[in-house]
């Protein structure tokens, strides 16, 4: 199972969870994919943008490491990942 | 949280800019207190009695003669931040984020960090009689914290890298009762910043400069810069903004640069840097940075590792001002553009100085040429010195 958490407001997207599982999917698109089917409009409406694309603004964290460092929505998952959306707030 | 609910980009505090031309003039404020907060109704703080200051802001604008001359530039200045109360410009976000969070009725703050905005956070809760809590990479040096641990803030050290450690501190703003000053109220917190473009104008009797070097980590404060800009515009405290940013970043840590050039949007780099005041590889204001940069018909530019010691070696040896890597980038990329003729030597020219260099006390700064050892004898010391005796 991959283990996603969404931070701050995001947790909106997800029906106020903080942290959800999702089975069975091998990339991180799979992953939203399957979140997008499950949640339905609120998880479009928040973290998706009208490309398809996760929002500008949120970033995407597997094991630590943002998505645009690895291969994007195509980077790899397994079954003890943990995937963390969060919104963009660093530095000052 | 700070973001917008929707699209999650950075919120933006708006003020009611007509009630605040009814109350600000130059000669109103001629006789004000020599801090930032000089400023007052343009900073997000509304109850006078929660301001927690130590003196921060009204740093001299120091003109400097000998390094322009060096240049070829006629009017050239910095910002001399290194003189606020715990040597780095942070202590304008850092006064302004403190006191917003005691409005907010918070009796702790923190902040992920790798040092500077560190040393603030903890240093103006001190002042408040609060508690703080510093969240940094485990990798960081003992001097890099050393002042917030005098400071008395906790400092918490997260196995991993600053982006783990500020991951972790988005979580806790969400799950703690804690203002972390550059997470949940961050909007509030980076418009201490914009008290820079206040006082610039202001110390050049309210006329705005042709171009400002700004140093880019997050792009924050290139952004904040360009909103004092445009307020004092709005407010008709300058006549026009005409002012050019200039956004400088490290090569090895150049995300926003590397935008700029080549268009498209931001991609996020692992940085390889020593300036670590600027080593942010996914800039969450890269975007509005990139922005800003295009209206005020700006540029961005990077500059090696070496080329900013050699810069940093320049400005203090011409004009006695000891700053740390971050704010030597600006006098790298602007020797740079005075090279190619990007900035005309007639322009009046502004780098913001924002940390002193004993801040960064590993940056790899040698001097073989000028320093000695010798035998305790005059015969030694003699053919250094250079005299006849």
């Amino acid at each position: 199972m991959v283990r996603v958490k969404c931070l701050a407001g995001l947790k909106r997207a997800v029906g106020g969870q903080r942290e959800i599982t999702v089975s069975g999917a091998l990339t991180v698109k799979e992953v939203i994919d399957k979140l997008r089917s499950e949640y339905g409009e609120e998880f479009e409406k928040r973290v998706v943008d009208e490309t398809g694309q996760v929002k500008r603004y949120i970033a995407v964290h597997v094991d630590g490491k943002d998505i645009r460092l690895l291969e994007g929505l195509g980077t790899k998952v397994k079954e003890d990942t943990e995937i963390v959306l969060l919104p963009m707030v660093a530095g000052g | 949280m700070a973001v917008c609910d929707s699209c999650y980009a950075p919120l933006k505090v708006v003020y009611d800019y007509d009630q605040i031309a009814g109350s600000l003039s130059h000669s109103v404020l001629r006789g004000r207190v020599r801090s930032l907060w000089r400023y007052f109704e343009l900073l997000p703080v509304e109850d006078k009695s929660k301001i927690v200051s130590i003196g921060e802001g009204f740093t001299p604008l120091r003109r400097c003669e000998r390094l322009g001359k060096r240049l070829g530039l006629k009017n050239l200045y910095v910002k001399d931040d290194t003189v606020n109360p715990t040597y780095s410009f942070k202590d304008r976000p850092g006064s302004v984020g403190v006191s917003k969070a005691l409005e907010f009725g918070f009796n702790a703050v923190g902040c992920p960090s790798t040092g500077n905005l560190a040393a603030s956070t903890s240093a103006y809760a001190a002042r408040a009689g609060i508690d703080c809590y510093i969240i940094v990479p485990n990798s960081i040096e003992r001097a890099k914290i050393k002042q917030a641990l005098a400071y008395g803030a906790k400092v918490v050290a997260v196995k991993g890298d600053y982006d783990d450690a500020n991951r972790l501190a988005i979580e806790a703003a969400d799950a703690l009762n804690v203002a972390f000053l550059n997470v949940n109220i961050r909007p509030y917190y980076t418009e201490g910043s914009k008290t820079l473009a206040f006082e610039v104008c202001e110390q050049l009797d309210w006329k705005t400069p042709d171009r400002v070097v700004i140093p880019m980590a997050s792009g924050a404060l290139l952004c904040a810069f360009w909103r004092g800009l445009k307020e004092l515009h709005l407010l008709g405290l300058v006549n026009n903004v005409s002012t050019k940013l200039v956004g400088a970043q490290p090569e090895g840590c150049s995300p926003i640069v590397r935008a700029f050039k080549k268009g498209g949007g931001i991609i996020p780099e692992e940085p390889n840097t020593f300036v670590a005041s600027l080593a942010i590889g996914n800039p969450a204001s890269g975007y509005q940075t990139l922005q800003v940069i295009e209206e005020c018909n700006g540029l961005a530019e990077s500059m090696t590792d070496e080329e900013v010691i050699e810069a940093e070696r320049l400005l203090a040896s011409t004009e006695g001002i000891f700053t740390g890597p971050a704010s030597a980038t600006t006098i790298a990329v602007l020797v740079k553009l005075v090279k190619t003729g990007d900035i005309d030597k007639d322009e009046t020219v502004v780098c913001l100085i924002t940390e002193c260099g004993l801040k960064a006390p590993d940056v790899p700064l040698e001097f073989p040429k000028q320093f000695h050892e010798i035998e305790p004898k005059l015969g030694s010391l003699t053919p250094i010195i250079g005299g006849d005796g």
